[in-house]
């Protein structure tokens, strides 16, 4: 599992989803937060020079910048191309899950979700992580 | 005055009204105070279902032709269904064929006069809805949705509206909107199961919740609509509005209400 102290990024528009995210996320130990509100704030935190983020988890529908473009960004640019990155969303279409694999994702988990399947999807991420 | 009562009803946004025989005595006077009562009703369809009517008596035919023409005055529309044979003669023989706007059904009739476009939901497009706030409250929220039967209504929102997510869905296929509506103890009850905060109001920062589960809702809908109903919809960002009053709709709303341990609430589509 990802270490506790690991700097998650949380991204959604709707502030009580990112509430929800960091609740889940500090039952499982995580103290380390920052906050975006769209894709393109989101995109500010990761390219700053003192970045010290370790995992994105971000929503996938949100105003200006979605959390696809930026898994594609993140994806592109050689600082945080290697980034652990899980999209959230309240849609499972098949085809959004293809664009989201062929973008470069982690993991995938559709809303509504509980605190043992975030659980579940961080644990498969560090462990896929770990094997490459 | 005679003691019969005219039925009506509203039935698709549509004032349905089932004349008895109107052959009959003292109908007239019935009729008259009938016809202003519905001159002052909001929706602008009224139908005739005259399955019970033979023929129409000078004085009764005379205040029904006087309210059709006051319809027209005011552009509301009118149709007829259920016409017998015998009383199709009748209004032949009258020249009053065309005046009555016969059709042969009430759908047929609410077709014609809703420009080709049956506005009604089948009902099995709701359990889309149906299924994905039961699991969004189930799942998120940690608290059992019990649904009751659905209806439907002529204006969106209702008089104790603390809190509404809202939905507009502008595509050629489906126009509209989709709302989660909650009274402000429906809302902070669900907000406290939802967060394990207790809020005492419903501020900016907590009426996202509103629009999140919406988003949940539908989400969920929209992957089984797509999916199952071969529809088309496409992601769609809910927004909170507080406060919402009352507002005419143009189209029927359809409402699925829903009680839970904190309260009551409704999810309301309306389809354009």
């Amino acid at each position: 599992m990802f270490d506790p102290s690991t700097h998650v990024l949380v991204v959604d528009d709707m502030k009580t989803m990112r509430k929800l995210v960091i609740r889940a996320c500090t039952q499982l130990g995580f103290t380390n937060f920052t906050e975006a509100g769209d894709g393109a704030e989101a995109w500010g935190v990761l390219s700053s020079s003192d970045s010290k983020i370790g995992l994105v988890i971000s929503d996938w529908n949100m105003p200006n910048s979605t959390g696809l473009d930026l898994l594609k960004r993140v994806r592109s640019d050689q600082r945080t191309g290697k980034l652990p990155f899980i999209l959230l969303t309240a849609e499972s279409e098949a085809s959004q899950v293809q664009a989201a694999v062929a973008a470069g994702v982690d993991s995938y988990l559709v809303k509504p979700f509980t605190a043992e399947a975030i659980e579940a999807k961080l644990k498969q991420v560090y462990a896929k992580r770990q094997a490459a | 005055m005679a003691a019969k009562k005219i039925d009506t009803s509203i039935q698709d946004g549509v004032n349905l009204i089932s004349l008895p025989n109107v052959s009959e005595k003292d109908m007239k006077e019935l009729l008259e105070m009938s016809t202003k009562q519905w001159l002052l009703l909001p929706e602008k369809i009224h139908a005739f279902d005259l399955g019970k009517v033979t023929n129409f008596d000078p004085g009764s035919l005379s205040q029904i032709l006087s309210f059709l023409k006051s319809l027209k005055k005011v552009e509301k529309n009118h149709f007829s269904f259920n016409v017998s044979p015998l009383l199709m003669s009748f209004l032949k023989e009258k020249g009053l064929t065309s005046t009555f706007n016969i059709k042969s059904s009430f759908d047929d009739g609410l077709n014609a006069l809703s420009g080709g476009k049956k506005k009604q939901v089948d009902a099995k497009l709701l359990k889309p809805f149906i299924d994905g706030a039961s699991n969004a409250f189930q799942v998120q929220v940690g608290i059992n949705l019990k649904g009751e039967s659905p209806y439907s209504k002529a204006h969106m929102y209702e008089e104790g509206d603390a809190i509404a997510g809202q939905v507009n869905v502008n595509l050629p296929n489906f126009k509209g909107e989709i709302c989660l509506c909650f009274s402000e103890a429906s809302f902070i009850g669900t907000y406290g199961a939802l967060l394990g905060e207790e809020i005492s109001k419903i501020d900016e920062e907590s009426a996202d919740a509103a629009s999140e589960l919406l988003n949940m809702i539908y989400g969920h809908a929209k992957t089984i609509l797509n999916r199952d109903f071969g529809m088309v919809l496409e992601p769609a960002i809910p927004k909170a509005i507080l406060n919402p009053k009352p507002v005419k709709s143009a189209n029927p709303v359809i409402v699925i209400p829903f009680n839970s341990d904190h309260g009551k609430l409704r999810i309301e589509i309306v389809i354009h």
